[in-house]
C-alpha cells in the first residue's frame, strides 16, 4: 500500500538500507534500526502513508538529516531528504517557505542573494525545517541579535499524528504564511519533535543581510597538513570579529573568573550591540584551527590552548554602514575594558592558521553565518554534552559552578581530556536568556574513557536535579519512562498533561510514541 | 444550585466582602463597548490569592458554572469579558502584586490585577521600561495585555508574536496548578536554581504560546514574567509626514532593516490626524479640532534612542535615517509637522500608559468601535481602503476614524487599526457603527486580512472558516477544561 502511494522506488526494507539508518545521536536505550524506509516527496503522500500507519497500527518515526530515529523495533521511518524544496523567498516580508530536507548552507545561499539571512544554529545537522519542527535547532552563534529557532518559524503545514493536513497560524485562514500564532490561541506551540506529526513546510523569519549577495569562498591548502582550508572575505567596514580574553582561571580562579565575564556578557546585552557574542568553549574553538584529528591532538597535549583561551568573549558584528561597526566596537571595548578584559594577540584571528595558531577569522565567520562548527567537532572524535537548557546568563554560571569538582577525578585518572573551559555560555535576546553546554572529551575507542564520560553526564544530571537546576527540554527518547515519571512531578507534572495532549492527537499511538511519552492504555 | 447558596459557599472561599451581588455592578460588567450581547453575571468575585483561584475553579467544576476572569478596569471594548452564558465574574483587581523586578535580567513578575499605571513608575525607578502597546489606558492589566498578543510600539524587542511574555502560572479549568518553562520545576518556586526566564516546554509543548490568545479559555494565570528593557539616557523624536496611510509603509519597512542592530528606531509608528489630534489634544474640543485639520493625513512616529554611548547611537541612527530618506524621498524633522511644540508632550505620552478620563479612544464620542488584524508588510496597503469605504457608504465621515499602524516582530508584520468613535447613546450613531464593524470586517477577512485575536463578533467569521484549527482547540478545550467552565462562549467554538 505505501509503494501505491510513493512508488516502490521510495520505500525499502532491505537490510543494507535498513543498517544506513540504524544511527542516532539519542544513543541507548531507544535506539532500533527500522522495519522500512519511505521517502514520501509530497505533503500529500506523507498524509496517505500515516493514515495507512493508522490503520495497521504502524508506528512510524521522522528522520531530518542526523536526528530521531526509532525508539522501538519494527517502526516505518520517513525519511524526507526528497521533500527538499524552497518554495519561496518573500524579500519584501522576509521570510522563506521551506520543505523539511532543505538545509541550512543551501537557504543561507539564496537568502545572501536576497540580502537576507537565516541565522544559523551553531549545530546539529543541516536539515531546518525538522530540527525547528523538533523543538532542537540548537542554539545559533547569533542569538544575542535574532535569539534561536525556536523564535523563527512561522505559518506551517502539518500533517497530524493521525494524517489529516493542518495549516496553522496565518495560513490556515489564507492570510499567508507570515505569522504562527493565532487565530486565538497559538497552536504552533504544538508543534514538535515527531511526536505530534510531521510538519511538510514551514515558513521561517529572514533578516536584513548586509554582506554581499555572494559569498567569496577561496581554497587555500594548509602549510603545515596539506589539508584544504576554506576562507571568505567580509567587507572589513561592515563586518568584524573579536576576540577578547577576560581575566582567566589562572588569575581570579573558576566562580570569580566566571563571574565578571558574566557581568560583560550582561552589559553587552543591555548596550544593545553584537550579533554574537559568546563565551566559547574553548576546545571546539580550537578545533576550528586545525585540519587534522592529529593537529588537534598535539595541541590539547601541549595545554597551549588551555591556557590562551580560558575565558574568551568571542563578538561577531554586523553592521549596516561603517558609522554603525565603529559605534558597535567601541561599545564592546568599552565593556571589555571595564571588566579588565583585552583584546586576544592578533594572529588568533588574523591568518593564524598559516600559522597554526588558534583560530582564525574566515574560518570562524563562516562557522558563524553557516553554523557548519559541528562537522569538524564531530569528526574529531567522541564526546559527551552536559547542558542546563536555556534560563538566564547568571543560571549559566551558577551550573558551571560544577564542572570542576565533577570532572576532576577523570582527568586525574587520564579518561578525559584537560579541557576544563569546554563550558560556553550564549546570551540570546540581548542577554534576557542564554543558553550553556560543557562538551567532555574522551577517546570513544577506549571503553573506560566512554564510560567515564557517560558518569559524568550522569553526575551533572543528578546534580541538576539535587541542586534544582531545571532542564525543561527533556529528551524521553533517550531517557525512558522510569526518569520521566521521577522528574514528571518535579516539572508540574507535564508529563501527564503531554500525556494527555499526546493521547487527544494520536488515539492510534503511531506517531513516534516512545520519543514523546507513551500514552497510558 | 440557588442563587444564594452559590454566593454563600463563595464566601466562604474569598470571604463575603469578596462577593458582590449589587445589580448596579452586575449591570456593569453584563456589556461593554463591543457590540456583543448583554448578558449578567450571577456575580463578581474578588479572588486574592492562587489558593482561591483554585478553589473557585474547583467549585465551579463541582457545579458546572462559568468563570469569566477579568483584569483590566473599565473601559472594555472587545466583547472579551462580557459573560456569554452568566455565571461569575472573577474579577483579578485585588491581586496586584507585583511579585518581583529583576534588573539584572531585565524582567518583571505581575498578578493579572497589576496595571500598566501602577507597574511602569515602579520600573521606572529602577531604571527599566515596558515594551508597551500604544497608550494603553493606565487600568489595563499588564498581564492580560501580553498575554492576549497586544502590539508593543518597540518592533525590534519582539522576537516572535508572543514577546516579552515570559514565563507563567496558571491555573487549568481543571483546577490544577501549572508552570511553564523554567519556572515548572524542578519542584517549588522557591526551589528552582534558576531565574525562570525561558518561556519554553516544560517538555515537547509550548504551553505559554497555547496560552496566549486563549482568553482566558483554557486556563487562568496567576502570575507572569514579562521582558523589561533598560530606559534610554538619550533620546530623540522624529516625525515624518505622509498624505496617504499607503505611503507610510515602505519608510518603515525600511528603518526597520537598516540602523544599529537592524532598526533605526526604539519605538516606531503611524497614526492618522483624527488619533494622533486625539491624543494630543489638551483642551477638548478646541485643540483637538486644531490638531486635526492642522496635521498631516497621516504621521510616522520614531524614537531613537540609546542606553551606552547614547548620544553618539542616536548620531549613528540619525544618519541611517537620512540615508533612508534620501532614498525614498521623504523628510523626517524633530519638530511635529501641523503641530510644534508638541514633541515633548509625545516622547512623554509613550513613555507612560494613558492616564487621562475618558480613555483615549473614547474622548471623540465616548464610544468606539475598533476593527483590527494583521499583515504582511508586502499585503499591507491592500487593507487599508477597506474600513473607509464601507464607512463612507453608510454616511460615517470619514474624517473621524482614527488609524493606526503598527510594525511589529522586527518588522515583520503589521498591526492596522481603524478605530470608529460612536455615541452610545444615539441608536442611530451605534447602529451605523456596527453596520460598518460588521461589514468592513467581514470584507477584511475575505480580502485575507489576518485577524489573529477573533474577539467578540469575529470569532464567528474567523472559526467558521477554519475547520482544521477548531477541531484542534477543541481538543485541547477538553484537556485543559473538560466541563467547559472557563469563559465559555468567547471564542465561539468552545
Amino acid at each position: 500500500m505505501i509503494e501505491d502511494v510513493v512508488g516502490p522506488e521510495n520505500v525499502s526494507d532491505d537490510p543494507a538500507v535498513i543498517a544506513a539508518y540504524h544511527r542516532t545521536e539519542e544513543g541507548p536505550p531507544r535506539n532500533y534500526p527500522p522495519a522500512a524506509v519511505v521517502m514520501p516527496k509530497t505533503t500529500e503522500e506523507v498524509s496517505a502513508v500515516v493514515k495507512i500507519c493508522n490503520r495497521y497500527k504502524i508506528r512510524f518515526s521522522c528522520f531530518v538529516t542526523m536526528q530521531t530515529a526509532c525508539t522501538e523495533p519494527n517502526m516505518l521511518l520517513f525519511d524526507l531528504k526528497r521533500m527538499d524544496r524552497i518554495i519561496e523567498i518573500n524579500e519584501k516580508d522576509m521570510y522563506a517557505i521551506v520543505e523539511p530536507g532543505v538545509t541550512r548552507a543551501a537557504l543561507a545561499v539564496e537568502c545572501f542573494k536576497r540580502g537576507l539571512q537565516y541565522p544559523a544554529a551553531s549545530v546539529v545537522g543541516s536539515a531546518l525545517v525538522g530540527a525547528i519542527a523538533k523543538g532542537i535547532e540548537g542554539h545559533g552563534y547569533m542569538a544575542n541579535r535574532f535569539s534561536d529557532g525556536r523564535r523563527h518559524g512561522l505559518a506551517a503545514e502539518w500533517v497530524t499524528p493521525t494524517g489529516d493536513i493542518v495549516r496553522l497560524g496565518s495560513l490556515g485562514l489564507g492570510a499567508g504564511w507570515f505569522c504562527p500564532t493565532g487565530p486565538g490561541p497559538g497552536l504552533d506551540g504544538l508543534l514538535t519533535r515527531s511526536g505530534m506529526g510531521i510538519v511538510t513546510k514551514i515558513a521561517v523569519q529572514l533578516y536584513p543581510w548586509w554582506g554581499p549577495r555572494e559569498l567569496e569562498v577561496e581554497t587555500l591548502i594548509h602549510p603545515k597538513t596539506g589539508a584544504f582550508v576554506y576562507k571568505t572575505r567580509l567587507p572589513k567596514d561592515k563586518f568584524k570579529l573579536l576576540m577578547f580574553q577576560m581575566p582567566g582561571i589562572d588569575e581570579l580562579g573558576w566562580e570569580a573568573s566566571i563571574k565578571n565575564l558574566a557581568d560583560a556578557l550582561y552589559e553587552i546585552g543591555k548596550a544593545e550591540v553584537a550579533t554574537s557574542v559568546f563565551k566559547y568553549f574553548n576546545w571546539p574553538m580550537m578545533i576550528e584551527s586545525c585540519t587534522t584529528v592529529e593537529e588537534a591532538w598535539e595541541k590539547i597535549v601541549s595545554g597551549i590552548y588551555q591556557k590562551a583561551t580560558s575565558r574568551m568573549i568571542n563578538v561577531f558584528i554586523e553592521a549596516c554602514c561603517p558609522e554603525d561597526l565603529e559605534y558597535q566596537e567601541r561599545v564592546i571595548r568599552e565593556i571589555i575594558s571595564e571588566f579588565n578584559g583585552k583584546e586576544a594577540p592578533r594572529e588568533f584571528y588574523e591568518d593564524g592558521w598559516e600559522q597554526g595558531k588558534t583560530l582564525t577569522f574566515d574560518q570562524a565567520t563562516i562557522s558563524i553565518l553557516l553554523g557548519i562548527s559541528s562537522c569538524r567537532v564531530q569528526k574529531f572524535g567522541g564526546f559527551v554534552s552536559t547542558a542546563c537548557g536555556l534560563d538566564s546568563i547568571d543560571t549559566m554560571v551558577r551550573w558551571g559552578m560544577a564542572i570542576p569538582e565533577i570532572r576532576k577525578e577523570y582527568v586525574e585518572k587520564g579518561l578525559i581530556t584537560d579541557t576544563l573551559d569546554s563550558y560556553w555560555i550564549v546570551p540570546t535576546e540581548y542577554g534576557h536568556m542564554a543558553c550553556t553546554e560543557n562538551l567532555i572529551l574522551g577517546d570513544p575507542t577506549l571503553p573506560e574513557s566512554r564510560k567515564a564520560m557517560e558518569e559524568y553526564a550522569f553526575k551533572m544530571m543528578e546534580r541538576n536535579l539535587k541542586e534544582r537546576f531545571p532542564d525543561v527540554m527533556f529528551r524521553f527518547g533517550a531517557y525512558g519512562d522510569e526518569t520521566v515519571k521521577k522528574l514528571g512531578p518535579l516539572y508540574s507534572n507535564f508529563h501527564l498533561w503531554q500525556m494527555k495532549i499526546k493521547k487527544a492527537f494520536d488515539p492510534n499511538s503511531v506517531a513516534n510514541p516512545k520519543f514523546y511519552v507513551i500514552p497510558e492504555e | 444550585m440557588e442563587r444564594e447558596v452559590l454566593i454563600d459557599k463563595l464566601a466562604e472561599i474569598v470571604g463575603s466582602e469578596n462577593v458582590v451581588t449589587i445589580d448596579e455592578a452586575l449591570e456593569e460588567f453584563s456589556r461593554d463597548h463591543s457590540f456583543v450581547k448583554p448578558v449578567k453575571p450571577l456575580c463578581i468575585v474578588y479572588p486574592k490569592n492562587k489558593e482561591e483561584v483554585k478553589r473557585i475553579v474547583r467549585f465551579a467544576n463541582e457545579h458546572e458554572i462559568p468563570l469569566v476572569p477579568v483584569s483590566s478596569g473599565p473601559p472594555h471594548l472587545r466583547g472579551d469579558t462580557v459573560p456569554r452564558e452568566g455565571g461569575i465574574i472573577l474579577n483579578f483587581s485585588k491581586m496586584k502584586k507585583i511579585l518581583k523586578i529583576d534588573t539584572r535580567n531585565r524582567t518583571v513578575i505581575v498578578e493579572p490585577g497589576v496595571t500598566f499605571g501602577e507597574l511602569v513608575p515602579e520600573l521606572e525607578k529602577h531604571g527599566l521600561k515596558l515594551n508597551m502597546p500604544l497608550l494603553p489606558r493606565a487600568s489595563k492589566s499588564v498581564l492580560t495585555s501580553y498575554l492576549e498578543r497586544e502590539p508593543p510600539l518597540m518592533p525590534k524587542y519582539q522576537f516572535d508574536y508572543v514577546d516579552p511574555l515570559l514565563t507563567m502560572e496558571v491555573i487549568f479549568g481543571t483546577g490544577d496548578e501549572f508552570r511553564t518553562g523554567t519556572a515548572s520545576g524542578p519542584g517549588s518556586l522557591e526551589e528552582i536554581n534558576a531565574d525562570m526566564v525561558n518561556p519554553f516546554g516544560p517538555g515537547d509543548v509550548k504551553y505559554f504560546k497555547l496560552l496566549s490568545g486563549a482568553q482566558g479559555s483554557f486556563g487562568i494565570v496567576t502570575w507572569a514574567m514579562v521582558k523589561a528593557e533598560v530606559a534610554p539616557k538619550a533620546r530623540k523624536i522624529y516625525f515624518i509626514p505622509f498624505e496617504k496611510a499607503e505611503d507610510t509603509i515602505e519608510p518603515m519597512n525600511r528603518l526597520l532593516r537598516y540602523g544599529v542592530m537592524g532598526s533605526v528606531a526604539d519605538e516606531i509608528f503611524a497614526l492618522n490626524n483624527f488619533n494622533l489630534a486625539v491624543i494630543l489634544a489638551d483642551k477638548w474640543p478646541d485643540d483637538f479640532e486644531a490638531l486635526n485639520k492642522s496635521l498631516a493625513p497621516w504621521t510616522v512616529v520614531l524614537c531613537l534612542g540609546g542606553y551606552r554611548r547614547a548620544e553618539e547611537r542616536i548620531k549613528v541612527q540619525e544618519k541611517c535615517l537620512m540615508d533612508i530618506a534620501q532614498e525614498l524621498a521623504f523628510e523626517p524633522t524633530p519638530y511635529l509637522p501641523g503641530a510644534p511644540g508638541k514633541e515633548k508632550l509625545l516622547i512623554q505620552l509613550l513613555s507612560r500608559p494613558w492616564e487621562r478620563e475618558p480613555y483615549w479612544k473614547l474622548r471623540a464620542k465616548g464610544s468606539c468601535a475598533e476593527i483590527f488584524f494583521l499583515a504582511p508588510p508586502s499585503k499591507v496597503t491592500q487593507f487599508l481602503h477597506v474600513v473607509p469605504e464601507v464607512a463612507a457608504k453608510h454616511g460615517c465621515d470619514i474624517s473621524s476614524i482614527g488609524g493606526y499602524i503598527q510594525p511589529i516582530v522586527q518588522g515583520h508584520a503589521y498591526h492596522v487599526e481603524f478605530d470608529i468613535p460612536y455615541d452610545l447613546s444615539d441608536d442611530k450613531e451605534k447602529e451605523i457603527a456596527q453596520k460598518v464593524f460588521m461589514e468592513a470586517s467581514e470584507e477584511l477577512i475575505r480580502l485575507g486580512a489576518f485577524f489573529s485575536r477573533p474577539y467578540g463578533a469575529w470569532a464567528d467569521m474567523v472559526y467558521s472558516r477554519y475547520a482544521e484549527g477548531t477541531s484542534i482547540i477543541r481538543k485541547l478545550k477538553d484537556i485543559f477544561d473538560p466541563k467547559h467552565v472557563l469563559n465559555p462562549g468567547v471564542l465561539s467554538i468552545i
